[in-house]
């Protein structure tokens, strides 16, 4: 009932985005429509987790709500609402000079309706579709300054990469469609497959969501679709739309295959998650681009989610209750938490962009001086982002370490365990990378002096702007002091399938203990503050010493480069840059380096540009089939008919 | 209730001795490189005579510079308040509790880059990668505390060791683990083999860079922050791998063999700091890397034995 709220509800939206000139007034009650539509959600919030009312929606096996559809949806929601306070202020400066926001806010609209279908949909026709949807709605919003070539260029990645991830998908479903010969999911769980069949669906699965989650060599649309994409856009994108593949992968585990997992797979997503995540923020550490580092950050997180989800599925192949409740407490947790601080950094992000006119971060510096109140809030959210203890993201982290070590611990097997320890380094790796980078961006952007002298940065704020700000502040602290929520969470998506009924959840191995570490800050910091009034009474400014010369130059400073140059190069052979090897002339006239050069250019020249022009000339051959005359359509489909026919002969 | 009270007298206590114990390990080290030792409550005059003098600030700070120093003595206290001095109380996990201190790190480099000179960049810049080297270390510790010991709690840690035969390969585990933890120490806090804070050397410096024109109430908290540090790094290094009580009770006979204890690992340290030298920057990775490779050689002759 309520989810026919909604689509009603969805209707009127979409006549009212798509017809009609937009004006402030209009701006404004648009994303009203938006955040009350994102509101008739919240009963779908609660539904999952009711045991009597949760389940199938209109007595049909289109749409279900469950647990797992439910906790999505929660995020889904915070992240819509708080997008769309946002957006009241960051799509005034569209209605000046760019005037189609008709189609953008239309495309929007599509976009949401994507995502809320593939979260509660229960079919196979109906997700594919909408996934296509979804794909296409996000394609458009991520070229929406088309004048420029290179966002053609960079859009068209993401247009390719999601497709291969789509063929994938689909290949990924085949084995249970020819196994319960239906399309409801419903059918599917729990259905007999052979081992081969099973390998099939899973991997196929992985690469394919995987796609859209950024894995490893199919990671590179992510950092070329969010520096270009408008940040509202990337906000929802990086904030919610790569959630969708953890929940589809969640959902195969839990849901299609009833939690019979093999170990193998586990071990396969321990792996190819934490290798993702540690090259994703490795490489975010020296990007200069504020966007490109919260997409590549964005790669770290939603791998250190799907190593959980590894963690999980090998607790559950080895029926150890203990590492299946610390990696599911895990994933969840970090889910929800990158959900909150990644939407709040692209939305902070965004509004250093729009106030600065850059998004180079090499040029910022000493924004605190002008704008002091998003400096704290970003504090908050660096803070978060870095996984500093008193913040939510690093009680999921130490679970999901914890959940490694209990691998490491009580498993059988030494080689199950040395893969473990392994993953363990990159896991600390990628955790101490992501404080460094992290650490970089808002030292560079926020303390010191501008690095750029013609920086000119507007100050004037916006309400609405900084109540999308306080909002997913808020939702951090939440969050972040009661941890105990996820436990719940986890274990209703236990209990939920009642065919593993022997797993209890065991989370008092360890302590979270943020409530009282907040609690202890709080109390400390405001007596510094009054003895700070009282103490530093006679704190006196002066030029800081300089050598002897008359005064400091502000390129003198440290820059974003230079901040990490011996991290860059103590790993220089990862990176396998052009750009990063080039600094030094010196580095020029070295033979090993110039192997080094051609071997990127390789990688990224016949690695990526050859296949993508390849799957585009594809595209151009398969449309020539498509040639408007009726007649040619009617032979393709009598030609399909005898073939299915002739397959039919050859198999049954 | 009394467990509660008497714990934090024990920190309280502590902290008071943390200054003694910093003009122990200044005399040590000036005995041996043949000078004369400092007067035995040097540690306090010094923080006494900064907090009289006047505190200057770079004309092109913010208001960060005023509120960081303060955050991170808090930020100090806190890691301090959860370390068991003479018994444990909390049960923390030991990654939590090294984690505590990030929020520390993130603060003296915001406090180093927003002072905008060189030479508070470079400090910034190699606490950095010194951090970043460290991290993977600390864990596999941790891992191994988990296999030997089946903890990870800190307050449970002192178990693992706490026993007075050792079979020949819980040897092995200790001094392994004791080389680590105190090259941790070293690196962490920044000292001798990473970092000479007693040249003013652009070569030398990584944690004296970064404050390098602090001065007065400024320096002094800062001072304080550091050291809280390092002797929580201690105290915790005596609580895993010194933790015989020679079956003493009484609780202050417990807090004096705990200074005693302190005040051997700072002369070890002393000592170690006196004979060696300090290295190249891009040679602590060597260190690091040895140290990693050793712990996983223990973990597979845990795991296949």
């Amino acid at each position: 009932m309520f989810l026919s709220l909604g689509f009603v509800f969805l209707a009127i939206l979409f006549l009212y985005v798509a017809f009609g000139n937009f004006n402030t007034q209009k701006l404004q009650r648009t994303n009203a429509l938006f955040c009350m539509y994102f509101l008739t959600n919240v009963f779908l919030w609660i539904q999952g987790f009711w045991p009597g009312i949760e389940g199938y929606v209109w007595g049909m096996h289109l749409f279900h709500i469950g647990a797992i559809e439910s906790f999505f949806l929660i995020l889904f929601g915070m992240v819509g609402i708080g997008v769309s306070i946002y957006s009241n202020y960051y799509f005034e400066e569209y209605l000046h000079h760019w005037k189609n926001l008709n189609f953008y806010y239309s495309m929007i609209f599509l976009f949401v309706v994507a995502m809320q279908i593939i979260i509660v949909g229960s079919n196979a026709m109906v997700f594919l579709v909408m996934w296509e949807v979804m794909t296409l709605s996000s394609y458009f919003l991520v070229i929406h300054e088309y004048e420029e070539n290179a966002s053609l260029e960079w859009g068209n990645y993401y247009l390719v990469i999601a497709h291969v991830g789509m063929f994938f998908i689909l290949l990924g479903f085949i084995p249970f469609i020819i196994a319960s010969s239906s399309f409801d999911f419903a059918n599917w769980s729990g259905v007999m497959l052979t081992p081969e069949q099973r390998n099939i669906a899973f991997f196929a699965a992985l690469i394919g969501f995987g796609a859209k989650a950024g894995i490893w060599p199919l990671d590179i649309w992510l950092p070329k679709a969010h520096p270009i994409a408008s940040s509202n856009v990337s906000a929802l994108m990086s904030g919610f739309m790569v959630k969708l593949p953890i929940m589809m992968i969640l959902k195969f585990i839990v849901v299609f295959f009833a939690m019979q997992v093999d170990l193998v797979w586990g071990i396969t997503l321990l792996i190819a998650g934490s290798l993702s995540a540690f090259l994703g923020i490795f490489y975010a550490m020296t990007q200069n681009d504020i966007k490109r580092v919260l997409a590549f950050s964005t790669i770290e997180n939603v791998w250190f989610i799907l190593a959980n989800i590894g963690v999980f599925a090998i607790g559950l192949a080895l029926w150890n209750p203990l590492i299946v409740s610390l990696g599911l407490l895990a994933l969840l947790y970090h889910s929800a938490n990158h959900a909150f601080y990644k939407t709040l950094m692209f939305l902070i992000a965004g509004s250093i962009i729009e106030r600065t006119g850059t998004r180079s971060i090499a040029k910022m510096g000493g924004l605190v001086k002008v704008l002091p109140f998003l400096s704290i809030i970003t504090m908050f959210g660096v803070l978060t982002i870095s996984g500093v203890p008193p913040f939510a993201s690093f009680n999921s982290e130490l679970a999901g370490i914890m959940g490694m070590l209990k691998i490491i611990t009580d498993a059988d097997g030494s080689v199950l365990r040395f893969i473990t320890i392994g993953c363990v380094v990159l896991i600390a790796l990628m955790s101490v990378f992501a404080f460094v980078s992290f650490v970089r961006l808002y030292s560079i952007v926020f303390s010191g002096r501008p690095r750029d002298l013609d920086l000119k940065v507007r100050v004037e704020s916006h309400l609405s702007e900084n109540a999308s700000y306080v909002f997913f502040v808020v939702a951090i602290f939440v969050v972040s002091l009661f941890p105990g929520l996820f436990s719940h969470i986890a274990s209703t998506i236990i209990g939920g399938s009642s065919t593993v009924p022997l797993i209890q959840l065991q989370i008092g191995d360890f302590e979270f203990i943020p409530a009282y570490l907040i609690l202890v800050y709080a109390l400390l910091g405001v007596i510094v503050y009054a003895l700070s009034r009282f103490f530093l009474g006679s704190l006196t400014k002066a030029v800081p010493w300089n050598c002897g010369y008359p005064t400091i130059p502000h390129r003198s400073q440290y820059s974003s480069r230079s901040l990490v140059q011996p991290i860059r190069r103590l790993y220089e052979g990862l990176y396998m840059q052009a750009s990063d090897l080039s600094y030094n002339e010196y580095y020029k006239k070295d033979r090993n380096t110039l192997k080094f050069l051609k071997r990127k250019a390789y990688f990224t020249n016949i690695g990526y540009l050859k296949c993508i022009r390849g799957i585009q000339y594809l595209w151009d051959k398969v449309r020539s089939l498509q040639n408007g005359v009726l007649q040619y359509y009617i032979g393709y489909l009598f030609g399909t008919l005898m073939l299915m026919l002739l397959v039919l002969y050859y198999f049954l | 209730m009394f467990l509660f009270v008497s714990y934090f007298f024990c920190i309280a206590l502590a902290l008071a001795a943390i200054p003694f114990f910093d003009t122990i390990l200044k005399s040590i080290k000036a005995i041996m490189n043949g000078r004369r030792p400092l007067r035995l409550l040097q540690g306090y005059f010094d923080l006494v005579k900064l907090s009289m003098k006047q505190t200057f600030l770079s004309e092109f700070t913010s208001f960060f510079s005023v509120i960081w120093p303060w955050i991170l003595l808090i930020n100090s206290l806190v890691f301090f308040s959860f370390i068991p001095i003479v018994f444990g109380y909390f049960d923390m996990n030991i990654l939590y509790l090294f984690c505590v201190l990030s929020l520390g790190n993130f603060f003296i480099v915001l406090y180093a880059m927003d002072n905008t000179t060189y030479f508070w960049g470079l400090g910034a810049e190699r606490e950095l990668f010194v951090l970043s080297i460290v991290e993977s270390t600390l864990v596999l510790m941790i891992v191994l505390f988990a296999m030997i010991g089946g903890h990870t709690d800190v307050a449970w840690l002192h178990m693992i060791f706490n026993k007075s035969v050792f079979s020949p390969y819980e040897i092995i585990f200790y001094t392994v683990l004791v080389v680590v933890f105190f090259y941790t120490i070293l690196a962490e806090n920044k000292r001798f083999p990473f970092d000479n804070p007693s040249t003013h050397l652009e070569l030398t410096m990584i944690h004296e860079a970064m404050l390098l024109e602090t001065e007065g109430k400024q320096l002094m908290l800062l001072e304080i922050a550091s050291k809280i540090k390092m002797y929580g790094f201690i105290s915790l290094f005596v609580w895993i791998f010194i933790p015989w009580s020679f079956g003493i009770t009484n609780f202050f006979l417990l807090f004096l063999l705990w200074i005693f204890k302190v005040m051997f690992v700072v002369a070890i340290i002393a000592v170690w700091e006196a004979v060696i030298t300090k290295i190249r920057i891009f040679k602590y990775q060597e260190i690091f890397v040895i140290l990693l490779v050793s712990q996983v050689l223990l973990m597979a002759f845990y795991i296949l034995k």
